[in-house]
């Protein structure tokens, strides 16, 4: 399916700490090819309060009405409270932390078939499941 | 028990608070000094939730943190106070608050700061707050992690603190 075609593609922003995200992403190309429709946003240099007006402000230069995933990294780290902390409007923006691999890897394969009250719950199991102590 | 930490940063209770100094020193309340954090519970809730485990966080005005009962609990307890800048360390101390020594931890850029270190930029009015503090008797170290080397504050702060 090409996904140009596809209305409402969710788009994702990745807010984490550091270079995470942004290695995060790069790892996900290395394993799926290369991505669109995806924006990685650093916590470097932010306050709290500026972290999150600079969510919405990446949030609302999503084109269209595009419904927006936001993944963060730790649920009580700077990441997490400010993307608690952002509004975003009418848009749909649904937010997850805890990003991992098998989480994106699931993101970036179903987002073009599934619809976004699907895809959520299995980003949910898909990054637990990939959490084994062996 | 004194004050394990008080601390000025913009980020409040963060990543670097719950696991780089709340691993080691292991907290058991945490007071989030800030007029305007206390006035918007839906905020504050954003913080407060994210205590790590353990401990138990708060929203105090200023004049809260200045009544006895404060004290007594930061004296009780295992505690942190975190600040949102140098106003509140400032306007504690003023008003009697038996702050010694206060850890810059992160004040983030903005336009008109300028930086100091890494993780440090102030504005004029906030580099005259923490020479007033200094000039109170207040010891300020700049830290980020206790990992990391303290430093003394006053010497980039100019100004004769």
């Amino acid at each position: 399916m090409n996904p140009a075609q596809v209305p409402r593609r969710p788009f994702a922003l990745l807010v984490t700490h550091a270079a995470l995200g942004s290695e995060l992403l790069r790892t996900v190309e290395g394993i799926l090819g290369a991505q669109s429709d995806v924006q990685v946003l650093s916590n470097d240099g932010y306050s709290s309060d500026a972290l999150s007006r600079a969510i919405e402000e990446r949030v609302r230069d999503v084109p269209g009405d595009r419904p927006v995933v936001l993944f963060t990294d730790l649920a009580a780290g700077s990441c997490g409270i400010a993307s608690r902390r952002a509004q975003h409007g009418e848009r749909l923006v649904r937010k997850v932390t805890g990003v991992n691999l098998p989480m994106l890897l699931e993101f970036f394969h179903y987002r073009d078939t599934l619809p976004l009250d699907e895809l959520l719950p299995r980003l949910e199991a898909k990054g637990k499941a990939g959490i084994t102590v062996l | 028990m004194p004050l394990l930490l008080a601390r000025i940063d913009d980020r409040l209770i963060h990543g670097q608070v719950v696991h780089g100094w709340g691993g080691p020193l292991r907290p058991t309340w945490i007071g989030i000094v800030s007029d305007s954090l206390r006035a918007d519970p839906g905020r504050a809730g954003l913080y407060l939730f994210a205590a790590p485990e353990g401990a138990r966080a708060v929203a105090l005005s200023i004049s809260e943190a200045l009544l006895p009962s404060t004290l007594a609990t930061t004296e009780a307890e295992r505690a942190f106070l975190l600040f949102p800048g140098p106003e509140e360390p400032l306007r504690l101390k003023e008003g009697g608050f038996p702050l010694h020594e206060v850890n810059v931890g992160g004040l983030h850029h903005a336009e008109g700061k300028v930086q100091v270190l890494p993780y440090v930029y102030l504005s004029p009015t906030e580099r005259e707050m923490l020479l007033a503090l200094e000039r109170l008797g207040v010891r300020l170290t700049a830290q980020d992690l206790p990992t990391n080397p303290a430093r003394r504050l006053a010497p980039l702060l100019g100004g004769g603190a």
